[in-house]
């Protein structure tokens, strides 16, 4: 493992190695080419900067790092001949004017807060000129001395919050960070044991020499430790219960900052999102939040109810009933007349927060025929849910004690599902022979085959599927098969152009309205 | 050398909490008795209702920091400047605009969560 490492430290050096030289040669073109390109310029000098501070620990004196900086601009010649001056090009001093300005440009960029640095800039401008075409070894110590306070100060109260992605890459780990040790731990317990290597590191004091622990929320069984030496690790977890130190791994340099980047889930609900249900009967339903509990991390949502009446009552009533796993429910609004029927009892609830009534049924919440159920908020999804225009259809609907209204609209688009069956009473609606009213004899993939009721045509027609439309008398018994009605049986009482109305089997009312 | 560490949570329950700004990690009812140890300006040992505005009990993973100017994870998190504590790696949701304010009133950077 140690010669891994090395290995590591080469690549890393030599990266970071390249990336200089590739910036120095950048920087120029910028400089030469526009003023625009000062913004620029600036920045990536500051990116340059940490770099530099990366590499060479930060105990360093920033000023050499620095002055190198300014070497490499390339324009910014004679600022520092102590150590640039083998990059000179002597004749581009005269450029002085222009090494000003940008050096006006970069101090903003630099330093980011403190209301005193134009003051500052225009007190060194104006040392600078005289000084620089005279003395250079004098204007060296100055320039020392000024940089030096300017980066002190602003080093330390920025270098916190610099919370640019391209500092973020002066911060990736190196060779002389402590490393990241995986160490395995009690399942349930990562917190735990995180917090309790912080009380004993409080009480023990110097002795442990770790640096810091990890428990990620998604990673169970185990915590990361960071410190120099595995020998470390192993001394500070000593003693500890959760901990169990057999098998303790290093993790490679470059997923060091990976153990770090957490998705952070914006989970803001609020009341009206769409979610969907990750667990139990409704798993994969859509749902809307009703109510937000962010202190117990609970929701109430809005469901439409998979309830098996049948099973419930025989439930509730003491009947033993064989526990059909596999079986749930379609979808259906709750009825409340149905339920009576079934002699299920109902209590109607009022809602002492928001003052609605709701139907207890069975320990369930009711209103308007929607389920509303209280979740923890880790069994609903909430991060990019896209409602089928069908699901969205069927929760607008608004229902009341008895009948519903069905929107026309998905009614007309849901006929595309319905299917002939051999048997079905069906008439033509386009072309020659329309108004022909017939039964269907055989089905094929666009064309059905019905036999006509009137004579003297031949015993089977072929028609297209589109220009069939299946039949209805008032006295017909029918079943519902798709929709939100979907299962329910009834009569039909009257048939209006594409819209049946049907008496329903267990309301014993005008129950629906069903397109077919 | 080393400032005074901050309060350890004492239960991993619900209501650990973690603060909006510098991300400590506390439970509701230590924050509320002594405030959080980096951003004494908010005052939440005096505020009850403050405890609740700049602090979300929807937060991801814990660090604890024993020596923060020496450890690379507290720096890369940015957490390297804070006192020794127990601190969450990310927070998702964003500081309410008035404490914003008063966090620029003191000078103090805040940046909102980035948000995935």
């Amino acid at each position: 493992m140690a010669r891994r490492r090395d290995e590591e430290d080469d690549d890393v050096d030599d990266e970071e190695y390249e990336d200089e030289e590739e910036q120095l040669m950048d920087d120029e073109d910028y400089d030469e080419d526009e003023d625009v390109g000062r913004g620029q310029a600036g920045s990536s000098k500051k990116r340059r900067r940490s770099d530099f501070i990366d590499d060479l620990a930060e105990e360093d004196d920033e000023e050499d790092e620095d002055d190198e900086v300014y070497v490499g601009g390339g324009k910014k010649h004679s600022r520092a001949p102590r150590f640039g001056s083998q990059f000179f090009d002597l004749e581009a001093q005269v450029d002085s004017d222009e090494e000003e300005e940008e050096e006006e440009g970069e101090d903003d960029f630099l330093v980011d807060n403190g209301a005193d640095i134009p003051d500052e800039d225009v007190g060194r401008r104006m040392h600078r000129r005289p000084l620089l075409r005279e003395d250079e070894q004098e204007d060296v110590e100055a320039l020392e001395r000024s940089i030096q306070a300017r980066y002190a100060r602003s080093s330390h109260t920025d270098y916190d919050e610099e919370t640019t992605d391209v500092e973020q890459q002066a911060l990736l780990p190196s060779v002389r960070d402590p490393k990241l040790w995986m160490v395995k731990c009690a399942i349930g317990r990562e917190r735990e044991t995180a917090v309790c290597l912080m009380q004993k590191f409080i009480d023990k004091g110097t002795e442990m020499q770790i640096r810091s622990v990890i428990a990620l929320d998604h990673l169970k069984n185990y915590i990361y430790v960071e410190a120099d030496k595995e020998a470390h690790v192993r001394q500070a977890v000593k003693g500890l219960r959760n901990i169990f130190a057999t098998k303790i791994m290093l993790v490679p340099i470059r997923e060091m900052t990976d153990v770090l980047s957490v998705e952070s889930k914006a989970i803001d609900l609020s009341r009206d999102t769409w979610v969907r249900m990750k667990i139990g009967t409704y798993k994969g339903d859509l749902a809307q939040v009703v109510d937000v509990d962010n202190v117990r991390q609970r929701v109430t949502v809005k469901l439409i109810p998979r309830i098996d009446l049948q099973a419930l009552a025989n439930k509730l009533e003491g009947r033993e009933v064989a526990q059909k796993k596999a079986f749930v429910p379609p979808p259906r609004f709750m009825n409340v007349d149905e339920v009576r029927e079934l002699h299920i009892r109902v209590e109607r609830r009022r809602d002492p927060v928001t003052g609605a009534y709701f139907e207890n049924i069975g320990g369930m919440l009711f209103k308007d025929g929607f389920l509303y159920k209280t979740v923890s908020m880790k069994s609903i999804s909430a991060q990019n849910i896209k409602p089928t225009f069908d699901e969205l259809e069927k929760f607008r609907t608004p229902s009341t004690s008895g009948g519903e209204m069905v929107c026309l609209s998905t009614l007309f688009s849901n006929r595309k599902k319905g299917h002939f069956m051999k048997g079905d009473a069906v008439i033509v609606v386009k072309g020659d022979l329309k108004n022909l009213k017939g039964w269907v004899e055989k089905v094929e993939e666009e064309n059905v085959h019905i036999r006509p009721e009137m004579k003297g045509l031949p015993k089977t027609l072929a028609v297209n599927e589109k220009e069939l439309c299946k039949y209805f008398e008032p006295g017909n018994h029918v079943k519902v098969v798709s929709g939100t009605k979907e299962g329910a049986t009834g009569m039909v009482v009257k048939v209006e152009q594409h819209v049946l109305i049907i008496l329903s089997d267990t309301t014993k009312e005008h129950a629906s309205e069903v397109s077919f | 050398m080393r400032s005074a560490p901050a309060q350890i949570p004492t239960s991993f329950g619900h209501e650990l909490r973690a603060c909006l700004r510098f991300r400590l990690v506390k439970t509701y009812d230590q924050f509320r008795e002594s405030g959080c140890e980096n951003c004494p300006f908010f005052k939440m040992d005096e505020d009850n209702e403050r405890v609740v505005d700049c602090t979300t009990p929807n937060f991801n993973g814990i660090i604890s920091v024993m020596d923060p100017s020496r450890s690379w994870a507290a720096r890369w998190l940015r957490i390297g400047r804070f006192v020794p504590g127990c601190y969450t790696l990310a927070v998702s949701e964003a500081l309410p605009e008035e404490l914003q304010n008063m966090c620029e009133e003191v000078h103090v950077q805040y940046v909102p969560p980035k948000r995935v």
